[in-house]
């Protein structure tokens, strides 16, 4: 049978703010498959960022268990969480966060200052910078890409390595049709290779994409077929 | 990458506290530098002074108006037979400490401490200058009477021997007499003469002493305010740290996204802080390379950079162990 690579199993989250604890995440329970693309919907602030972070284990929930394939992620050492995130898991953030003073490469670069096997990943950099068409700036201080330019990178940066899981928050958010369609082209791709793949996301477009839909409701996850 | 570049890099995106980090450290450079500077400048000052006043030597400072009748007193209590001089050659005079018994009469003419007359006092003559006189004579120098005691190859000039039992020893118009005697080895007695006469016997290894002391305590000044300096720039480097670091968050979240451990970012922060510090620290000691000897400015030029180091290691730690997901979901 085929295991799932990421499951949430009663997952709360909440957070203390001055004005009381507010439940964002409540009773989430979720199996990722190898061959999942999920797409996520809802409205602004319902807790999509949220979640990717719990997936991408940059965030501990509440209380409810989180199982990377299979094994408890609770019990996992800071440095066991780091190696995981480092070889395992891609994300493209809401916000980019790039590094502005290096280069366009260094950017997509960045994991290799983490990873003790690093040489062969040169011609994979080179790669995802053609396919982005990033190439022609590869030299450039990121900070002077456009809006598109940068989440290209930032999707560049995510691929770097081969995911098992590739979680992206708001992908196509400043991309233009075109651009759109060739990251859903190379997310496809990035499919096939075998990474389960979940898009936090209030793009229409991609609903063709998707295997799986999933949407929030007062902070539980509802699965609709599609 | 290269970690030098991402580093670098990194510095490129904020120079100002950058800049900042780097006065402060060439800020700490100068100052303990200039520290180091004093001391060195005081010690060989000490030096110097401690050459000036040897340690087999004492200083007679004499009173303008000696006392006669304690000389008197003191007379009376000297053992039979023993005899101290103030012995005075040219324009410098010593205490001889206990003269022998063979002062007089050794100089070959029979010639006896009791032969001198009360308020007179002894002269040796140089044969060569005087090949007239014969011991046992009068001999007129400086404007008073002279016993002479002995004719001989030396001394060239006059030499002029005050027993201390004569009591008209004419020391008033002497001001200060050079000893060649340790005064922890003047003898009681001359001591206890030299009280009666109000004369004050300086010790030198007393003054090097006080000297040495005096040194202590500026070395001591120094080195508080070194101390005081460091903890300054200590203080002020940790809030630059924390600030910047505060500034540096979404960065270190995204370096722990992508893998980063919070080893790595805290070794990444004390690589910068080493990075930064080193030049302007050299740079700073350079500047005292020909004032202060080597050795105590190699060891702050790694005693400073340790430092800055130490300061910032707490800030680097809680940069170290923030939570990713916070800093990621802002700007
Ligand atoms: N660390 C936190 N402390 C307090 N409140 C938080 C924290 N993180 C998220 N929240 C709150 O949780 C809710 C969900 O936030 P989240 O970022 O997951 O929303 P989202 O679904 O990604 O929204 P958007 O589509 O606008 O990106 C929001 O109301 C947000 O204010
Ligand atoms: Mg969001």
């Amino acid at each position: 049978m085929n295991s799932p690579r990421m499951e949430l199993k009663g997952v709360y989250r909440h957070f203390e703010t001055p004005s009381g604890n507010l439940q964002v995440l409540q009773d989430v329970n979720l199996q990722l498959f190898a061959d999942d693309r999920i797409v996520l919907f809802g409205p602004s602030g319902c807790g999509k960022t949220t979640l990717l972070h719990l997936l991408a284990l940059l965030d501990k929930p509440s209380t409810g268990t989180l199982l990377f394939q299979g094994k408890d992620t609770a019990p996992l050492t800071e440095k066991q969480r780091c190696a995981l995130r480092a070889h395992e898991l891609g994300m493209v953030f809401q916000q980019f966060h790039i590094l502005p003073h290096h280069s366009v490469r260094d950017n997509v670069r960045l994991r290799t200052r983490y990873l003790q096997e690093s040489a062969s990943l040169d011609q994979r950099c080179e790669q995802l910078l053609e396919d982005m068409g990033l190439m022609p700036h590869a030299e450039k201080p990121a900070r002077f890409l456009s809006g598109g330019e940068k989440q290209r990178l930032c999707i560049a940066r995510a691929l770097l390595v081969q995911p098992s899981l590739f979680l992206a928050d708001e992908p196509t958010g400043n991309l233009d049709a075109n651009n759109a369609e060739k990251v859903k082209t190379l997310f496809d791709d990035i499919s096939r290779q075998g990474a389960a793949m979940i898009i936090a996301t209030h793009d229409e477009r991609w609903l063709e994409f998707a295997t799986r839909f999933f949407y929030f409701e007062q902070g539980q996850l509802k699965e609709r077929p599609l | 990458m290269n970690p030098l570049t991402d580093i670098l890099n990194g510095w490129k995106a904020r120079p100002l506290p950058v800049a900042s980090l780097m006065m402060l450290c060439l800020m700490l450079s100068l100052l303990t530098g200039s520290e180091l500077w004093m001391l060195e400048k005081a010690s060989s000052e000490a030096d110097t002074l401690l050459q000036a006043w040897p340690q087999d030597a004492s200083t007679l400072l004499l009173p303008a108006q000696p006392n006669p009748e304690k000389l008197i007193e003191l007379t009376q209590r000297l053992p039979a037979g023993s005899w101290y001089g103030l012995r005075i050659n040219a324009s410098t005079a010593w205490v001889t400490g206990t003269l022998p018994p063979d002062f007089f009469t050794g100089q070959g003419n029979g010639f006896s401490p009791q032969d001198l007359h009360a308020g007179e006092m002894a002269v040796y003559l140089s044969a060569y200058a005087y090949p007239q006189q014969i011991p046992g004579g009068l001999f007129p120098f400086e404007n008073q009477a002279f016993r002479i005691y002995g004719v001989g190859q030396f001394p060239l000039s006059v030499d002029k021997v005050i027993p201390l039992r004569s009591q008209t020893a004419s020391i008033a118009e002497l001001q200060q007499l050079k000893i060649a005697l340790p005064a922890s080895t003047v003898e009681p007695l001359i001591k206890e003469f030299l009280q009666w006469q109000n004369i004050q016997l300086i010790d030198h290894r007393e003054k090097q002493q006080l000297a040495q002391a005096g040194f202590q305590k500026l070395k001591r000044i120094l080195t508080g305010i070194t101390i005081a300096v460091a903890l300054l720039i200590a203080v002020l480097l940790q809030a630059l740290y924390q600030a910047e670091l505060r500034e540096r968050k979404t960065e270190f979240a995204l370096r722990r996204a992508l893998g980063a451990t919070p080893q790595n970012i805290r070794n990444q922060i004390l690589g910068e802080a080493l990075l930064g510090s080193v030049l302007p620290c050299l740079l700073g000691y350079l500047f005292f390379l020909p004032l202060v000897p080597l050795a105590p400015l190699l060891s702050a030029m790694i005693l400073a950079p340790a430092w800055i180091l130490f300061c910032a290691t707490l800030p680097a730690m809680q940069a170290a162990k923030l939570i990713p997901s916070e800093a990621l979901k802002g700007e």
